[in-house]
């Protein structure tokens, strides 16, 4: 089932908070809505569940306008980050519950229950209450209550959020199984860019209700559409400063990249991450560390060049040889220049 | 979501139209009425003439005097003890649930029921009270034959059974008190006696004025105390006679309802003034 | 604590004891004990038999066992009705969003400031316009919509998280449905309290029976026991065996249900 939202708005009496949103999302396909709080992305999918009225605008699921027709009528499936487990409930019943509304039979019911149930491994815990299970057990309850009414549009709100990080790991992989699994378009709400790039087929980066950007994780990664999603994805974030470029050489940075930019002369904003910089000794441009943190094997070093700070991750190295090994570069296509204004990426290749 | 509140739906007024149809019927509109009934003359003009004749009736002052003396003197005593006993129930002791559930019994008892077990132990001839005075060698007093024991007998009742609800709240309140505090204060070689006035009385200290107004204002309506103590009269001469009891004599007995609505009014004022100060003392406490 | 201090604190706290406990036992002793054992000065603490007579006696001086049912059904009844009308109430001003909402809720919790007894005169003409004098509904009508119950399971209510309103919405359950499939059975703790609380206010409730029933067999065990003390005058071992008819029913339900009657008055500290 394919879902397509067309011009939609969402205003909060004088507040507009979603502003013409279009997103076309393919049958099978999982997209991630990613953003900071308060950018829309929840109350977008609570207008795709039909919990929210939308302002202005069209939602359709495959050839049926669900604009006008309520949460229970759209076929689609709701995941919380708080699980929203019925408490009382156990575990069979709360998957039961969204057949039993629809008048299926107890029978019936049941058997389909326990196939999800199966799908996300909880057979053994069928008459347990919620509070018994585990947060990553609980969540995988509510994704098989979310999914077992043959639902053709499942949506997921921070689903992973309350988890600790190891469990969240796991649990994004049996997302997308089980996802890829009933074949069910999803659409992922995070504020998480590491659980959007983990897990999505394509992501859409909101601000203010406005798509800053929708791609697949890593041409996001490589080619943001502006310097605010290249900020946004990415770990630890980029470095962005503004500089003169200048035949092809940036103002200040002339030794750190060989070659030439193919731009013409003027003041850009510069985006160069901190995993693009690579030890050469052929390089003249050197740094001294401020400080610097160990991640693992690889070492996140401050620095302040020019009276810009930056993040560069050097790899494979011992912080005791930082000393000697100073010597930095970037390769051209590894630098990123926005419009100083717009914001917007300048293609330079 | 906004306020995680459902909106635009219309069938809530479905939902709260039972309660407040029964309110408006059974507590809006008798609270009116009561205002207009008190300046209602006997032969229908709308007058004072009613509260002139309230104010100006020794019964009605009599009544004043004996509510006032029981919730000012019920009132503080119950409380103090409450908390010395509030207090030994909250330290490291075996039993807390046993003593709790004994001390709270008082509270689910019918006033009326107990209240006739205490009339027969207050009984001039028969009753334990006067026994236990003989066997320490000490006079019989007439309890509730003895119109100027009569406020005492009431009291003394009043306070056994308001401690209950007074050791519950205060109890509750201590076990709330952070434990990081007292081990503070252990550390800094302090007595038990010095943590308890020191460190948990300023904590509890909202509560206990909380239920200082609560208690006066409930103190304020005794009623059942009396009637039942004294068979359904206000003693002997009238020398229980309380604000509520002269409400309902005039309600019940003498069935000017009228006379009842002034009583009941003269009693919202005072319970008002007792709001107002609750207000006031919890806005000086920082609107706990 | 050291010893010394311990066994104060045990004596204070056993002593207080006897004394909140010494009505109960006196009254149990001595319902037990023959006419004349009452009488005695100074008294037997305990009777020779075990007068177990003395309470068919008082049942058939007085129609105890009528009163007996009828607070009975008035308490369960009342607590029934007043039940549903406090959960939908609280349903509607916990969970939604409505005109004039505050202005309805600050005015029902300002008349929690009002003495009940302002009311009475008014009410006992309502219900006897209504045609409900001397009739056992007469006897919770006027107290079915308890705002301090609505307040405090309003407050329950609003701490359940809204996602599961969603969620069953999603799942196809109309607001009803969520009531009562989802809302009730998660909000029973708060529900026991109301119904305890209400359960124990109803059978100990004496001024308005007193006022709004006129036969016996309409009339609650508290005003049967006021009628009785007046008609057994002296005659204490009858008249405790009354008063323990009245007093015990209430006590198991207390020790039954403590924690959920300590709750109720902890969270909404109110006294009454």
């Amino acid at each position: 089932m394919n879902v397509s939202i067309q011009n939609l708005k969402k205003c909060y009496g004088e507040t507009e908070v979603i502003s013409d949103l279009n997103l076309d999302i393919e049958s099978g396909e999982l997209v991630s809505l990613l953003g900071p709080s308060g950018c829309g992305k929840s109350t977008t999918l609570f207008m795709v569940s039909g919990l929210e009225e939308i302002t202005a605008g069209k939602i359709m699921f495959g050839d049926t306008d669900v604009t006008n027709l309520t949460a229970d009528k759209r076929d689609i499936g709701l995941v919380f980050q708080n699980y929203a487990l019925y408490p009382h409930y156990t575990v069979l019943r709360n998957v039961m519950f969204p057949l039993l509304n629809q008048k299926v039979s107890k029978q019936e019911a049941e058997e389909r229950a326990m196939e999800v149930i199966k799908a996300v491994k909880l057979e053994e815990h069928i008459n347990k209450k919620p509070g018994e299970l585990s947060g990553g057990q609980q969540q995988r309850v509510a994704i098989a209550r979310a999914i077992v009414k043959k639902t053709k549009v499942l949506l997921l709100d921070e689903p992973l959020s309350n988890l600790d990080a190891e469990l969240k790991v796991k649990t994004i992989m049996e997302i997308r199984d089980i996802q890829k699994q009933f074949n069910i378009t999803t659409i992922f709400v995070t504020h998480d860019q590491q659980e959007a790039l983990a897990v999505s087929d394509r992501i859409v980066v909101l601000d203010q209700g406005i798509i800053q950007d929708i791609g697949k994780p890593n041409d996001l990664y490589r080619k943001p559409a502006n310097s605010y999603v290249a900020n946004f994805i990415g770990s630890p974030n980029i470095n962005l400063f503004d500089a003169e470029i200048k035949d092809g050489k940036i103002a200040g940075f002339e030794s750190l990249i060989s070659g030439k930019i193919n731009i013409a002369d003027g003041k850009y904003q510069i985006g160069i991450r901190p995993e693009a910089f690579h030890i050469d000794t052929n390089s003249e441009f050197t740094i001294s560390p401020k400080t610097q943190e160990i991640l693992g094997r690889d070492i996140l070093v401050y620095s302040t060049v020019n009276d810009i700070d930056l993040r560069i991750i050097v790899r494979n190295i011992n912080e005791n040889n930082l000393e000697t090994t100073n010597t930095f570069s970037v390769n051209l296509e590894d630098v990123m220049i926005f419009d100083i204004d717009s914001k917007a990426r300048i293609d330079h290749e | 979501m906004n306020n995680n509140l459902i909106k635009g739906n219309k069938s809530v007024y479905f939902y709260i139209l039972p309660a407040l149809i029964l309110i408006a019927i059974f507590t809006i509109y008798p609270i009116f009425n009561a205002f207009y009934m008190s300046f209602q003359a006997p032969n229908g003009d709308i007058n004072i003439s009613n509260y002139e004749y309230v104010l100006k009736s020794d019964m009605f002052w009599k009544g004043v005097k004996n509510t006032l003396l029981y919730a000012v003197v019920v009132t503080p005593i119950s409380i103090a003890v409450s908390l010395v006993i509030s207090y030994l129930l909250s330290l490291k002791i075996k039993f807390k649930n046993t003593f709790q559930t004994l001390y709270f019994l008082p509270y689910v008892t019918s006033t009326i029921a107990i209240g006739s077990v205490f009339a027969m132990m207050y009984h001039t001839n028969y009753g334990v009270f006067n026994a236990i005075l003989e066997a320490v060698g000490m006079k019989p007093i007439g309890w509730l034959t003895n119109p100027k024991f009569s406020m005492l007998s009431v009291i003394l009742f009043g306070i056994w059974k308001s401690l209950a609800f007074n050791i519950l709240i205060l109890f509750t309140a201590l076990q709330g008190i952070d434990e990081n505090l007292e081990k503070a204060a252990l550390v800094d070689h302090a007595s038990s006696l010095t943590i308890f006035l020191k460190v948990k009385v300023p904590q509890i200290y909202p509560v206990v004025t909380y239920l200082l107004v609560i208690d006066l204002i409930y103190n304020f309506k005794v009623y059942e105390e009396v009637v039942s103590l004294f068979k359904g009269s206000a003693g002997i001469d009238n020398s229980a006679m309380t604000m509520v009891y002269y409400i309902y004599q005039q309600f019940y007995t003498v069935q000017d309802y009228s006379l009842a609505a002034v009583g009941a009014v003269m009693l919202l004022i005072f319970v008002g003034l007792l709001t107002l100060l609750n207000k006031f003392v919890s806005k000086k406490l920082g609107g706990n | 604590m050291n010893k010394v201090q311990k066994i104060c604190i045990y004596t204070v706290l056993v002593i207080f004891a006897l004394i909140t406990l010494f009505p109960f036992i006196w009254m149990i002793l001595t319902s037990l004990k023959t006419l004349p054992e009452t009488m005695q000065m100074p008294p037997a603490v305990f009777p020779e038999t075990f007068q177990f007579g003395n309470y068919a006696e008082a049942l058939s001086r007085a129609p105890f066992v009528t009163y007996f049912f009828n607070s009975l059904i008035v308490a369960l009844l009342s607590t029934a009705f007043l039940l549903v009308v406090t959960i939908v109430s609280a349903f509607g001003f916990a969970k939604f969003d409505f005109k004039g909402k505050e202005i309805i809720f600050t005015i029902l919790l300002a008349t929690l400031m009002i003495p009940g007894e302002m009311l009475i005169m008014t009410n006992f003409n309502t219900i006897s316009k209504l045609g409900l004098y001397d009739t056992r509904v007469a006897l919770f009508l006027p107290y079915l919509a308890s705002i301090f119950y609505i307040f405090l399971v309003r407050q329950f209510f609003m701490t359940i998280p809204h996602e599961l309103y969603l969620s069953a919405k999603v799942d196809g359950s109309s607001d009803f449905q969520f009531l009562y499939k989802i809302l009730v059975p998660i909000s029973k703790p708060v529900l026991i309290t109301v119904a305890m609380l209400n359960i124990v206010a109803s059978w100990n409730s004496y001024l308005w029976p007193l006022i709004i029933t006129n036969s016996v067999d309409k009339r609650t065990l508290p005003i049967g026991l006021m009628q009785f003390t007046t008609d057994a005058g002296t005659e204490f071992n009858l008249l405790m065996a009354a008063s323990t008819i009245i007093i015990i029913p209430i006590i198991i339900l207390f020790i039954i249900s403590r924690k959920y009657i300590v709750a109720g008055l902890t969270k909404g500290s109110v006294k009454g």
